[in-house]
């Protein structure tokens, strides 16, 4: 990674926003009475909020980084990430899935899986959650760490040390609510300064046509400039996986799972005002999400056709995950740098702020309040929840190494959603369809289905079987976890007695809390139906665009 | 008082606009060589530009529809459903 010249002017940058988080962080404190204000902001926020928190809680540097490194190495097909990885599930979670996660007043996603099958489903999905979260915080810290040491010269400990210390600070102050805010204002940040470097890159490769042009003569070829191109059965293409493995695996299992049952991103549609803002949410988190791969992918492929031997060099510039660091060292003078450096930390902070958040509340909600003490005051469940992310911020910092062993860190969040994220979505979507389903059924179902994830992970790293490429062989895996849940699920659900209907109420399909006429009374851009129409077609339009 | 404050939009208008100052006075004092780092665009100066719009919408919207407004409709917004008073007799 390229080391930039950072002058005072772009340390003051960087200061200015440590200040305003922190700041942020007190002034929430005041608005905390009750545990609900801690963990979900009373339930309290506009949709606008909680939409861009939503999409800027997943716009972590992880994210960033790695999206610039697959736009380089796999060209315009890293689109599918965005347009078919995100979008359908985002428009699925809004307008089928929050009606019951809102309605029926869950305060987390795994307190879904104990209201409509059990404590036993519920116990796996918490821990496994709680486990899962506080690895990727730490994969996000260690990743920030690295990246200010190697951009500003700092130390990779004292880098992780101070990040952590801010974050922890304004998250035991003020909760999900400054995680919220944080994330709103790191948006904004983060939009500016790639707009910027995207655009000045833009004009020093001559345009898109230009852009165009040389992509051609780069080792993409033509094929870089298309989504589909060689996605058929057998076929060739830069990612290496066919579009059964694209459409089912990214589309369907691993993109559903994470956007519909990851806590982290669901928690900022809990903290909506209402169920038409809970709703809206994730359709208006899902507008920008149709243009991040703008910012994204293009600074990928200029950096493959204006750094000398990328992708194929062993100098840290030619490394698939610098393409925008590189690019920021070539183009960007101090000040505008400052900016661009102050919203990578901006997006690995919110990152690990949006694990941290979700994990204290999952403890405190789903394991310490329905297990060990359920009798508690407001006041000792706040407290328990900031010691909980004292100790959340405490293990992602001792497991931030694990990250250290792997090349592409993308590919490494990929791999613990398909152990954790791919068989849950099976759970949730047979839970939610079908009343048959049973207490034993669930916690079977996931139980295989994590299993399933696992040992195609181990059959594949030693090599027993084949996939095309790391990519295909994580969605080849979350396609095996979501069957083996599913069909387990079923299986073990029709030999056990099915839960009492009364039961059900609000948790599956047909029996939603919904009043069928509040949406009508609203203006059309307030109506779920009407934005998730909107996306869908603006997303088919993408498609055919860059077919 | 507080919760003026924590008006997410002054927030984001303050912080855009330090920003934005910044960049503007960078770009229009800055050596020739960091104006023309960029592929020849004086991106601290248009940047700036820029950061300063975006930090006046979210002053002026701010401005405009204060919170303590938001608040009074979105209750007014709860409790009209279903029984509207009977018009007024001129």
């Amino acid at each position: 990674m390229p080391t930039f010249d950072a002058s005072a002017l772009d340390y003051v940058i960087i200061a200015i926003y440590f200040v305003t988080v922190l700041g942020v962080g007190f002034l929430a404190r005041s608005l905390i009475k009750t545990d609900l204000d801690f963990f979900l902001s009373g339930r309290s926020l506009p949709a606008w909020i909680t939409g861009l928190a939503f999409i800027a809680a997943n716009l972590g540097a992880l994210e960033i980084l790695g999206m610039a490194a697959n736009g380089a190495q796999y060209g315009v097909a890293t689109v599918h990430f965005y347009w078919l990885g995100a979008i359908p599930a985002m428009v699925f979670l809004g307008l089928v899935m929050m009606p019951f996660y809102y309605g029926s007043k869950i305060r987390s996603v795994p307190e879904y899986l104990r209201r409509r099958y059990g404590n036993e489903a519920h116990l796996f999905n918490a821990l496994s959650f709680a486990v899962a979260t506080v690895l990727i915080g730490g994969v996000n810290l260690f990743a920030l760490g690295l990246v200010l040491s190697l951009m500003l010269g700092w130390s990779i400990n004292a880098a992780i040390l101070l990040s952590a210390a801010i974050v922890l600070t304004y998250i035991v102050l003020g909760g999900l609510t400054s995680a919220i805010y944080n994330e709103v204002i790191q948006f904004f940040v983060i939009v500016a300064a790639l707009g910027a470097l995207v655009t000045v890159a833009l004009i020093d490769v001559g345009g898109f046509s230009g852009l165009a042009d040389q992509v051609k003569q780069s080792p993409l070829k033509e094929a870089g400039l298309h989504a589909w191109e060689g996605m058929g059965i057998g076929g060739d293409n830069p990612i290496g996986a066919d579009w059964v493995a694209t459409v089912f695996g990214l589309g369907f299992v691993l993109s559903f799972g994470y956007w519909t049952t990851n806590f982290a991103e669901v928690q900022r549609a809990l903290s909506a005002k209402d169920q038409n803002a809970a709703q809206r949410t994730p359709l208006i988190g899902a507008f920008p999400k149709l243009f991040i791969p703008l910012l994204v992918v293009i600074p990928g492929l200029v950096a493959l056709v204006t750094v000398k031997g990328f992708g194929t060099g062993s100098a840290d510039i030619q490394q698939y995950n610098n393409a925008i660091p590189a690019l920021m060292a070539e183009y960007l003078p101090n000040g505008m740098l400052g900016l661009a450096v102050t919203a990578l930390i901006a997006s690995f902070m919110a990152g690990v702020a949006a694990n941290v958040s979700a994990f204290n509340t999952v403890v405190t909600y789903d394991l310490y309040q329905d297990y060990i003490r359920g009798d508690a005051g407001d006041r000792h469940y706040i407290w328990f929840g900031r010691i909980m992310t004292v100790v959340g911020i405490l293990i992602s910092i001792g497991t931030a190494f694990i990250a250290k062993g792997y090349e592409n860190i993308m590919n490494y969040v990929q791999l613990l959603f398909s152990y954790f994220n791919a068989p849950l979505f099976a759970t949730f979507i047979i839970g939610l369809f079908w009343k048959r389903a049973t207490r034993w059924g669930g916690v079977a179902g996931l139980v295989a289905g994590t299993l399933g994830a696992f040992l195609t992970h181990l059959l594949y790293s030693k090599g027993t079987i084949s996939f095309g490429s790391d990519i295909a062989a994580d969605f080849w895996g979350a396609i095996v976890a979501f069957g083996a849940d599913a069909i387990v699920t079923v299986v073990v659900s029709l030999a056990t007695q099915p839960r009492r209907i009364e039961d059900l109420q609000g948790l599956v399909w047909g029996m939603a809390e919904v009043d069928p006429d509040a949406d009508l009374k609203r203006p059309w851009w307030q109506r779920p139906v009407v934005l998730a129409v909107i996306i869908l077609a603006l997303a088919v339009i993408l498609n055919i665009i860059f077919i | 008082m507080i919760s003026t404050l924590l008006d997410i939009r002054r927030i984001i208008a303050g912080l855009l606009g330090v920003y934005g100052v910044i960049l503007l006075v960078a770009g229009i004092v800055g050596s020739s060589e960091s104006k023309n780092k960029a592929a020849g665009v004086n991106i601290n100066l248009w940047a700036g530009i820029v950061l300063l719009l975006m930090a006046t919408f979210f002053l002026v919207w701010a401005l405009t529809r204060p919170l303590m407004d938001e608040l009074d409709e979105a209750e007014a917004e709860g409790e009209r459903p279903e029984t509207a008073p009977p018009e007024e007799p001129r």
